[in-house]
């Protein structure tokens, strides 16, 4: 946990439960806003996006609240793990971003020569 | 009444399990409310209690690897002179070194008075007093953010200038990095403070965009700069990159860029015009995955990275009010802003009047490219009235967010397992201050310092808006 967390062990007690509906408000404002960013998104999402030098392809867009709440209940360093990045995008498939890869691909076909990615000899 | 105070106030303590578990629930809602809008204290580990007000640790490196030619076989280690025989090496002097940094206190103090708490109704809020510790801790943990990524440079606590920090920008850009003083614009006194050993400096192929705007961003740019962290991890790895909202766009529109149909993929293409939707990119978290490894951008709001903020100061003379605008909190000569050429100021003073506010905006932002002026900017209004007052005030205020707008061209390239946030005892607390028949007051005070366990590994973009 992190931020200021300990901060409420030192709050009085009378003014806690009107703190918490202070922070509760204002997290579902954002729970509200985080499903509708992410149907905007998702439409952006299908547009083609193209491969970048140096940065690659752009694979996901994740919205900002979803990525902080995981982050804080989970560890961020769960952004890192392949298995809960792939089970995100199986519950969240329009966060994935259309887009692919533009490293060229040699196809090596024994000794009778060398095709590019669709098959053409070259 | 007082003993029924007392009681009330023994009654819940100690914490029963189920009050336990409203403060967790509290901690949770509190740093999830505002952790986008605070990646890089969200996301920095959490690191031990400071030892001290200043407090030290070390930085280490190996050396450049050599040739080798081989050694004869059966040939001895000579024995004699190790001091000065080549066939002994040491891995310490010029290798590791230490750093050091500062604790910095931050604070809040909030007061409601007995007529507000008790009587007054306000709609939709229960309690006066809890609001403003609400507003307190999310205003506190903001200001940690943007004091954390700012170039403020360590300072010791000398009875004028308090015990500061040294952030995130000072970390790793190398003039300050390197700095044996800690002369700045933030009203610090030239204290001799403790340099970086060059040798653990950002590396300057590191940092990219020093000087230009953000518009410049391109594929060779980005190439370089992930090369270069690259270089000094020597893994392809995850990053994580906290940036301004306009440099995510920027990257954006990278992937939206159609290349020309011949040349290398490097080549500066072709700009499409299709509408990217900016709010909804800038709400959200990019990954790219590509030759070193995977990328995530995460925005923030509140990057500071040496764009601080113009403090404005009024003067009034026989009645007309002008305004000045100074870079940094101490209203110094050296610190005042300079006019910007064709922003339509004459040696320096722009005269504004209601009526002319507007064109004046734009005469402003149509300035805001261009380069400075050696003439101090005045915003004068044009009459002693009310209006022109307001006219002047308002362009003044234009012209400092036109500033800040170079904060959102900025970011940083992380690698957190290298970045410690520590936090002294609670890293906040809220302390009851004595109440002297005005009201009930509370104090809230988090005392933390920022640890780089080492500047090589991360990455600066330094873009700019504008040179307003």
């Amino acid at each position: 946990m992190s931020g200021l967390s300990p901060v409420s062990e030192s709050i009085p007690d009378d003014l806690l439960q009107p703190m918490l509906e202070e922070f509760r408000s204002g997290w579902n404002l954002r729970k509200a806003q985080a499903e509708a960013s992410k149907k905007a998104m998702a439409a952006l999402n299908q547009q083609l996006h193209r491969h970048v030098d140096g940065l690659g392809q752009l694979t996901a867009r994740i919205p900002v609240d979803s990525y902080h709440y995981w982050g804080q209940r989970l560890g961020y360093a769960c952004w890192k793990d392949d298995g809960f990045v792939n089970d995100f995008f199986r519950d969240n498939p329009e966060c994935r971003v259309n887009s692919k890869a533009e490293n060229t691909t040699l196809l090596v076909n024994g000794t009778k020569g060398l095709f590019d990615q669709f098959g053409r000899s070259i | 009444m007082a003993s029924l105070f007392e009681r009330q106030f023994q009654n819940t303590r100690p914490l029963t399990g189920a009050r336990v578990g409203i403060r967790e629930e509290l901690s949770d809602l509190i740093t999830n409310v505002d952790a986008k809008e605070t990646p890089i204290t969200s996301m920095a580990k959490r690191g031990a209690k400071p030892g001290n007000t200043t407090f030290r640790w070390q930085v280490d490196r190996h050396p450049e690897p050599s040739v080798e030619l081989g050694i004869l076989d059966g040939k001895d280690v000579d024995p004699f002179s190790p001091s000065t025989n080549p066939d002994f090496k040491q891995y310490t002097l010029g290798y590791r070194t230490e750093v050091e940094n500062n604790i910095h206190l931050f604070r809040r103090s909030v007061h409601v008075s007995n007529l507000t708490q008790d009587i007054l109704n306000i709609a939709g809020i229960k309690d006066e007093l809890s609001r403003q510790l609400a507003k307190a801790t999310i205003d506190l943990k903001r200001s940690m953010e943007v004091t954390f990524s700012s170039d403020i440079m360590p300072a010791l606590d000398d009875g004028t200038t308090p015990y500061r920090t040294r952030c995130l920008t000072s970390w790793i850009k190398k003039d300050k990095a390197i700095a044996t003083t800690n002369q700045d614009k933030y009203g610090t006194q030239n204290q001799t403070i403790w340099p970086i050993d060059p040798n653990f400096v950002t590396p300057e192929s590191s940092i990219v965009g020093t000087g230009v705007a953000v518009t410049e961003l391109n594929e060779n740019t980005v190439q370089d700069v992930m090369t270069s962290v690259y270089e000094q991890t020597g893994q392809f790895k995850n990053h994580e990159a906290v940036v301004g909202t306009k440099l995510k766009r920027q990257f954006t529109e990278l992937v939206y860029t159609t290349r020309a149909p011949s040349g290398p993929s490097s080549s500066t293409g072709i700009r499409s015009t299709r509408d990217a939707a900016s709010d909804t990119i800038s709400a959200s978290v990019d990954y790219f995955e590509g030759d070193f490894g995977k990328l995530a951008l995460v925005p923030s709001q509140f990057l500071h990275a040496g764009v601080n903020p113009y403090t404005i100061i009024e003067t009034v003379a026989s009645s007309v009010s002008s305004f000045k605008l100074y870079d940094g909190h101490t209203a110094t000569e050296s610190n005042r802003v300079k006019a910007l050429t064709s922003d339509g100021n004459t040696s320096g003073t722009i005269t504004v009047s209601s009526s002319n506010i507007d064109a004046k905006k734009a005469a402003v932002l149509a300035a805001a490219g261009n380069a400075l002026t050696a003439d101090n900017l005045v915003i004068t209004a044009a009459s002693s009235s009310a209006a022109d007052r307001d006219a002047a005030a308002a362009l003044a205020k234009y012209r400092a967010n036109l500033h800040l707008e170079n904060a959102k061209c900025k970011g940083f390239i992380i690698p957190w397992d290298m970045l410690e946030v520590r936090y002294g005892g609670n890293i906040a607390q809220v302390r009851e201050l004595t109440e002297n028949g005005g009201g009930p007051r509370r104090m809230m005070e988090a005392m933390a310092a920022l640890l780089v366990h080492s500047p090589l590994t991360f990455g600066m973009f330094d873009y700019k808006a504008n040179n307003a």
